[in-house]
């Protein structure tokens, strides 16, 4: 039966192929579908991600990392004494308006964390460094923006909010949602330039004591401070990228177009494994004549769809962490999550049984008379 | 328990197609002894493939009962008609309708699939078969590298894999020429003898008439009373 149903498949490559290829098309798509929208939306969160923090206080109603609104300083006095608490640091997220070389004025965001632990502040360095930033005025500035900042040197002067910025570090793929040029900084030099109120900052960071229960912790600050809002690292993360999915519908756009590509897959296959079947429907009377039931003639068209999806899943995943490997674009980064391998991999598996229903039902109609009879 | 292997009688079958009805067999009625070798003969749309295809549980009777082996099987439902004919009866079809995919020894085997037999021991019977149809050094080739003559006997090897009960067989010879038609049917007929199966043959070939040892004619849905002239075959003369 194995050999009956595998051979036959083998014998007539041309389906054979358009089946795998559906398979191989539909999985590939899903992963870099879904890849390109994890990315995307990692990078809404691309602040939170980055910084070593185990806690992040904000106002009351903040529901964005980058659109932060101000808290007193002060507050931090509420819990600074708490037991688990390491330190807690104030943290800037502001925005500003550059004015450029020649005149052109171009939005960034200005980002400045404590100088004495630099939490939060950029990475991926390819000149300069964190320390470099501690320096008076002293702002980094990232490769991917390099046309809209008209192409600066480190060293050069930048206008922001009309104080003066001095380029000491370049960064290499640090990009977020809005695409707005991230600047990062000291405390001190953010509020200049963001022209913070003294006495206010965006967010406080707070660093517990190795080991302590950062759920337990949470709960603590929150009760020191029922005004403002306490997130742990991933609440924050997702907080910041649902913000932006409700907002934009982007999860929709992403999410038909995988439909549509998942649909083609489950047609290509179906199509290939109904046409298969219809060039072999006087096989198939065969072994209804000599007295195959609906289970033996159901698993020959399943093990013919699994192995087509098998193989399909087998050469999609390949393709998929080859192409993962070799994607490199800040704007558009692909996210390649195991768990989303092996999500589609399932679905692979659904759409081999889907597409073998109407080839059974066909089969299952045949009548074995037709075989004395033709 | 009598020495009836199949035993039908007042078998009627009508087709239907939309309003017109075609009686194709009335009142039917026949036995054929265990071991023996039946041809059906008679013109063409007097109903013999339907008779055999009603014999070999593939089509039901609309009336009549049928016992073959002891089970009356005129009221079986599809799926116990399937089951029967898998363990019970053995086909030989006018075109072979061999596997087209597969090699000789696999044709036979997937016989043997079909009845859950495990691969180790299908394989050893199908040799044998494809030996005693003097096709064991062919039990490799791909069925469409064999000449037709060969594919029937890869055929008659198939429907005697499972140690069915009852052969039917409808045209063997007519898709061979003279000589690989009376070639099938000497195997098929020495086979069947020597495995003590039941045979029925439905054939137009009147050279291949005096290899049965029983002949009965059908005509116009109904079996002829008068015999049939011919000489039986004679294995002690062979
Ligand atoms: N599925 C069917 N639907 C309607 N009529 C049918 C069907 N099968 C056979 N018939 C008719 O039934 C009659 C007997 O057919 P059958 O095939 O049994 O004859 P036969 O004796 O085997 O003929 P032949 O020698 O040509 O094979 C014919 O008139 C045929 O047209
Ligand atoms: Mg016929």
């Amino acid at each position: 039966m194995l050999s009956f149903a595998l051979k036959t498949l083998a014998s007539d490559r041309g389906k054979f192929f358009t089946g795998v290829a559906g398979v191989v098309f539909a999985l590939v798509l899903m992963n870099i579908q879904g890849g390109l929208y994890l990315g995307l939306m990692s990078k809404a969160s691309l602040l939170v991600d980055h910084c070593d923090a185990d806690l992040w206080v904000g106002q009351k109603r903040v529901d964005n990392v980058d659109l932060a609104r101000d808290i007193p300083e002060i507050w931090m006095n509420r819990i600074r004494a708490l037991p688990d608490i390491d330190r807690v640091e104030a943290y800037i997220v502001g925005k500003g308006t550059a004015t450029l070389k020649g005149g052109r004025l171009e939005d960034v965001w200005i980002v400045g964390s404590h100088p004495r632990s630099m939490l939060g502040t950029a990475w991926g360095f390819i000149s300069g460094s964190p320390e470099s930033l501690k320096r008076p005025d002293a702002v980094s500035f990232d490769e991917v923006d390099l046309k809209k900042l008209e192409n600066p040197r480190v060293g050069e002067w930048l206008e922001v909010n009309g104080h003066r910025a001095r380029l000491v570090a370049q960064t290499k793929g640090i990009t977020g949602f809005i695409t707005m040029p991230y600047l990062f900084t000291t405390l001190e030099t953010a509020r200049r330039l963001s022209d913070m109120r003294p006495g206010f900052c965006s967010f406080f960071l707070v660093r517990a004591v190795p080991g302590c229960d950062k759920e337990r912790l949470a709960a603590q600050v929150r009760r020191r401070l029922p005004n403002a809002a306490v997130f742990t690292p991933p609440e924050f993360a997702r907080i910041s990228q649902d913000y932006w999915m409700e907002r934009t519908g982007i999860g929709i756009s992403f999410g038909a177009s995988t439909c549509l590509g998942l649909l083609v897959g489950l047609m290509m296959v179906g199509q290939s494994l109904y046409a298969l079947a219809l060039d072999h429907l006087a096989e198939f009377a065969t072994l209804k004549a000599m007295g195959a039931d609906d289970s033996q003639v159901c698993r020959v068209i399943l093990i013919q769809s699994l192995t087509m999806a098998g193989i399909g899943a087998l050469v999609g995943v390949l393709i998929v962490l080859a192409v993962g490997k070799l994607w490199y674009s800040p704007l558009a980064p692909l996210e390649i999550r195991p768990s989303l391998l092996l999500g589609s991999t399932l679905v692979i598996a659904v759409i081999g049984l889907a597409a073998s229903l109407l080839p059974y039902l066909r089969i299952r109609r045949i009548d074995p008379a037709v075989v004395l009879q033709g | 328990m009598d020495d009836a292997c199949i035993r039908a009688s007042g078998l009627n079958k009508a087709y239907v197609t939309g309003d017109s009805v075609t009686p194709v067999l009335q009142e039917v009625g026949l036995e054929v002894t265990r071991g023996e070798c039946l041809f059906l003969v008679g013109p063409s749309g007097s109903g013999k493939t339907t008779l055999l295809s009603i014999l070999g549980c593939i089509l039901s009777p609309d009336s009549g009962a049928l016992t073959i082996c002891d089970t009356e099987v005129s009221a079986f439902s599809s799926t116990e008609q399937a089951r029967f004919r898998r363990e019970k009866l053995g086909f030989v079809f006018q075109k072979f309708h061999l596997f087209a995919a597969l090699s000789a020894l696999e044709n036979v085997q997937i016989a043997y699939a079909l009845i859950g037999t495990n691969k180790l021991e299908s394989r050893r019977q199908s040799l044998e078969l494809l030996d005693r149809v003097g096709l064991a050094h062919k039990a490799g080739s791909q069925v469409r590298h064999l000449s037709m003559g060969q594919r029937q006997r890869v055929a008659l090897a198939r429907a005697l894999a499972g140690n069915p009960e009852v052969i039917l067989a409808d045209e063997p010879t007519a898709s061979l020429d003279a000589e690989a038609g009376m070639n099938a049917m000497h195997v098929l007929k020495e086979l069947c003898r020597s495995l003590n199966k039941t045979v029925v043959v439905v054939t137009h070939d009147s050279r291949i008439f005096p290899m049965a040892d029983r002949i009965l004619r059908l005509s116009n849905g109904r079996i002829a009373p008068e015999p049939v002239p011919e000489t039986p075959y004679s294995t002690s003369a062979a």
